[in-house]
């Protein structure tokens, strides 16, 4: 047996191999890198590249059954925080039109110092055809009366129509019941504010006995007058959208979209008292 | 001289196919294998492939086959100590040697073959590992590097084994293939 270890082939073979230790293993512990080595690397590279293409393939093919698992609960996390972003987002769109809706508050709070306001939510809307009202949160018990007008930062809502303890409800300003006193804000020309059937499915009000030579055109900003005694002066209406002749009366009749539309309103601030100036 | 078997055609083409199939498996053993390891370690496919073309063309061939893949494995699959193409050769010398004159060929041969081969083995792993690093613990890397690597290599050497016994069949009859 002792032969085979002794014959010229294993004995080259034995210090072909030897070198082929040594010679990479002293140069890698010296930090340097055998040619031979390297070259070996350099022919073999292309097929490693094939080979580990097709293994990421292989690999990537049976992630699928094996992560399943792992995968499954990542989508389940992925979708909780989907849905408390969703909440996030909810809110923060509650947040801002809170907070728009609060620039406004504090805008005519600036504007009319001599308002005294109080907040409200519209809990409910009218549940007739006929009319154009809803209820809001606050009643007797927080000091709101009858007749007491209601606005936004936009202009006039309505006014409370009927109190409870703790809830009212309000007529918009299209209802025909109380007449408002109002003017051109460009050129100050003067109507009376009524509400009429007709006009109420398109959610308009007509402003009556503009003389016929007043200067009033379509687009002009009507404001509250003061007189009426419901709503105070200078609080936004609504806009002339067209304007009608009456030849018989000689007055002029205008066609006013209000400022506030009901149906789009969650809050409302009542004024419950504020400042009548006479000239 | 001996050595002029690498001059003869027959033997080329046996070379090229048993280095070929060699060759295949040792780019899997360093693409696709590491991407699953079991029980933490990635079987070793290349001393299987010289000892079963050992075990099929005798010894100076399992030599020459165990210098060239332990060479190339080591360039290609390791840093460090290159000790593969010692231990390959002489394994790949020895297992031919003693399927050409002791043993019949077969699959008892090649098992018994493998497993003493990758015992041994083990102990060029923890001599790497010693090379590697500074502290460890034997016992840790026995339990969890060598056993593991043994069995596992076994186990996958009769995959091995089913290709090269193919490859066998094109250069030798089934009666050289038992005996």
């Amino acid at each position: 047996m002792l032969h085979f270890f002794k014959s010229k082939f294993f004995i080259v073979l034995l210090i072909v191999s030897i070198v082929l230790v040594i010679v990479p293993s002293v140069l890698s512990i010296m930090g340097l890198s055998s040619y031979v080595r390297s070259a070996v690397g350099v022919v073999v590279s292309p097929f490693v590249r094939v080979f580990d293409y097709v293994s990421d393939s292989i690999h990537g093919f049976t992630d699928y059954f094996t992560e399943f698992d792992r995968l499954r609960d990542e989508n389940e996390e992925l979708k909780d925080r989907i849905s408390r972003m969703e909440d996030d987002i909810y809110n923060a769109k509650l947040l801002e039109a809170e907070n728009q809706w609060l620039y406004g508050f504090l805008d005519l709070r600036r504007t009319h110092d001599d308002f005294s306001l109080k907040e409200a939510t519209v809990t409910s809307r009218q549940a007739v055809n006929y009319l154009t009202s809803f209820t809001l949160d606050c009643g007797s018990m927080s000091g709101i009366e009858k007749d007491m007008p209601v606005i936004t930062a936009d202009g006039i809502v309505g006014y409370v129509s009927e109190v409870g303890a703790t809830w009212c409800k309000v007529s918009s300003i299209v209802e025909t019941s109380v007449s408002v006193g109002g003017y051109s804000d460009r050129s100050g020309v003067v109507g009376v504010i009524e509400g009429e059937f007709a006009l109420r499915d398109n959610f308009r009000c007509r402003m009556k006995y503009i003389d016929a030579d007043a200067d009033i055109k379509v687009g002009d900003r009507i404001l509250s007058s003061g007189l009426g005694e419901v709503y105070p002066r200078g609080l936004s209406i609504g806009t002339v959208e067209s304007i009608e002749l009456d030849p018989a009366s000689r007055t002029k009749t205008a066609i006013i979209k209000p400022s506030v539309d009901p149906d789009s309103i969650d809050k409302v601030m009542i004024i419950k008292d504020y400042t009548v100036y006479t000239e | 001289m001996q050595l002029k078997f690498f001059l003869d055609n027959d033997k080329l083409v046996r070379g090229l196919s048993y280095g070929g199939l060699t060759f295949f498996f040792m780019l899997l053993q360093i693409t696709l294998v590491p991407r699953y390891p079991i029980f933490g370690v990635s079987p070793d496919l290349i001393l299987s492939c010289v000892l079963a073309a050992a075990m099929y063309e005798g010894g100076k061939f399992g030599a020459v086959m165990g210098v060239a893949a332990g060479f190339v494995i080591d360039a290609v699959g390791s840093v460090g100590l290159s000790l593969s193409p010692l231990v390959y050769m002489l394994f790949g010398y020895i297992a031919g040697i003693c399927a050409e004159f002791l043993f019949r060929r077969g699959l008892l041969f090649f098992t018994i073959a493998v497993s003493i081969g990758y015992f041994l083995r083990g102990f060029v792993t923890l001599i790497n590992i010693s090379a590697a690093w500074n502290h460890y613990s034997t016992g840790y890397v026995f339990l969890r590097v060598i056993f593991p690597e043994i069995g596992l290599s076994v186990l996958f050497s009769y995959v091995i084994y089913f290709f090269f016994r193919l490859v066998a069949g094109k250069f030798h009859s089934s009666f050289e293939l038992k005996n």
